[in-house]
């Protein structure tokens, strides 16, 4: 442990540092960390409302979680009306469903999705718990307009026929389902959308019957993995790899039969 | 390792307090900044750096020495900087971060600003206050007006009383 003497400064360094060094380290702290700071002091007021990233989720969120969708919705909006360059978004909704109507939900991906695409957000991560049995609920197909999303987690969710042919998915690294409700169909046309794609995670989903990855279009796959613990005997899925850039493979079940495994 | 034209080229570096390091050009050429100098030419005698006191700059060449020493392995690299900005006190982290910034090099600096921001983390206003010697200059009123805006910021984190 450092002596107090020198843990406490007497010369303020840090305030006089230049903005865009201040933003930097405003771009590691959480959405809530990062507002806090405008009440050091006056230089620092309104240093958070320009930094180039955002980062909400619903369960950091300290507040009345009713509050947590205009908060957002507030910040990003005037992220836009003053035409500031916003690099990265994160949003992390696990709530939705149980605080918010369905239809709220969906209300704000549709007016927050086109206003991140307009603008040109690099990295956009996204998260979405609905909390509903799956099949109830369908994935608003605004999610699947959303060219700069680099990592896409649902939750809970029914990937229906509203999904668009052509998926803008050119940037999509991570690739994550949790107990979505998806046929066959729609899931080619997912991940063939994504040539980038790094991770693939397919959790306790229903409804696929197949699933077939190449090298010719995800060469850049390196993790596979594939649960399903659900025992539902009537529901096979058979999983077909020719990638041999792919580094790890996890699969778990409660009936796994191999066919043909051959490594190179 | 040799480099190909004969033995590997030194280069010497000059504090704004009139301080000379020599480093190999290898491990310098990590900032930007000597990198550009090199490759104008302007790197034959002595490279003033007018923004660094020789206390970081010798800071700045251990990191140089210690990152350049480790092969394209990103993990360790990343644990070097952990471990070396370890035991740095906060002066030192400030005038690490604008010398980061002044030679261009952004791996140090992104190392730095996330280990200031660590330190940040969670932290009421007035812990953040007193560790960084921030002085409040807001009145009462509007501190609580500030405050008041963003209510939802406030709850969960250490009280202001702590110490």
């Amino acid at each position: 442990m450092e002596k107090a003497k020198r843990d406490s400064l007497s010369i303020d360094r840090i305030s006089d540092l230049p903005k865009d060094m201040l933003h930097r380290i405003l771009y590691f702290l959480s959405q809530e960390d990062a507002v806090r700071t405008s009440v050091l002091s006056k230089s620092w007021r309104y240093i958070w409302c320009t930094r180039p990233n955002l980062d909400f989720s619903d369960i950091e969120f300290n507040g009345n979680k009713q509050d947590f969708p205009s908060t957002v919705d507030k910040t990003l909006q005037q992220y836009y009306d003053q035409g500031l360059s916003l690099e990265k978004f994160r949003l992390y909704l696990s709530l939705l469903g149980k605080d918010y109507s369905y239809h709220e939900s969906v209300l704000l991906l549709h007016k927050w999705i086109p206003l991140l695409k307009a603008m040109g957000v690099k990295e956009f991560c996204l998260s979405i718990l609905f909390d509903h049995n799956p099949g109830n609920t369908d994935m608003p197909s605004v999610v699947f307009k959303a060219e700069s999303l680099e990592l896409l987690h649902l939750n809970r969710c029914n990937l229906g026929q509203n999904i668009p042919e052509n998926i803008p998915f050119g940037r999509l690294r991570v690739l994550r389902l949790s107990n979505v409700l998806v046929e066959n169909d729609v899931f080619e046309r997912i991940i063939s959308s994504c040539p980038l794609l790094t991770t693939m995670s397919l959790d306790g989903c229903k409804g696929l019957k197949t699933i077939k990855l190449e090298k010719k279009i995800h060469k850049h796959l390196k993790h596979f993995i594939f649960i399903n613990l659900m025992n539902r005997t009537s529901e096979n899925c058979s999983i077909e790899i020719d990638i041999p850039t792919l580094e790890t493979i996890e699969i778990m079940g409660s009936e796994i039969s191999t066919t043909s495994l051959s490594w190179s | 390792m040799a480099a190909e034209t004969g033995t590997p080229t030194t280069l010497t570096l000059k504090s704004n307090d009139d301080e000379l390091f020599s480093v190999a050009e290898s491990a310098a050429i990590l900032s930007v900044t000597i990198r550009n100098m090199v490759e104008d030419g302007c790197a034959g005698g002595v490279i003033p750096l007018d923004n660094v006191d020789g206390k970081t700059l010798a800071s700045v060449i251990t990191y140089m020495n210690g990152i350049s020493a480790i092969p394209a392995d990103e993990e360790k690299k990343k644990s070097y900087r952990d471990k070396f900005l370890s035991d740095k006190d906060f002066e030192t982290l400030a005038d690490m971060v604008l010398a980061a910034n002044y030679l261009n090099m952004s791996c140090l600096m992104d190392a730095v600003s996330a280990k200031i921001a660590q330190v940040m983390e969670k932290k009421s206003v007035g812990w953040v206050r007193r560790k960084f010697g921030i002085e409040n200059d807001y009145t009462p009123e509007e501190e609580a007006a500030v405050k008041e805006e963003h209510k939802w910021t406030f709850e969960g984190v250490e009280t202001d009383d702590d110490n």
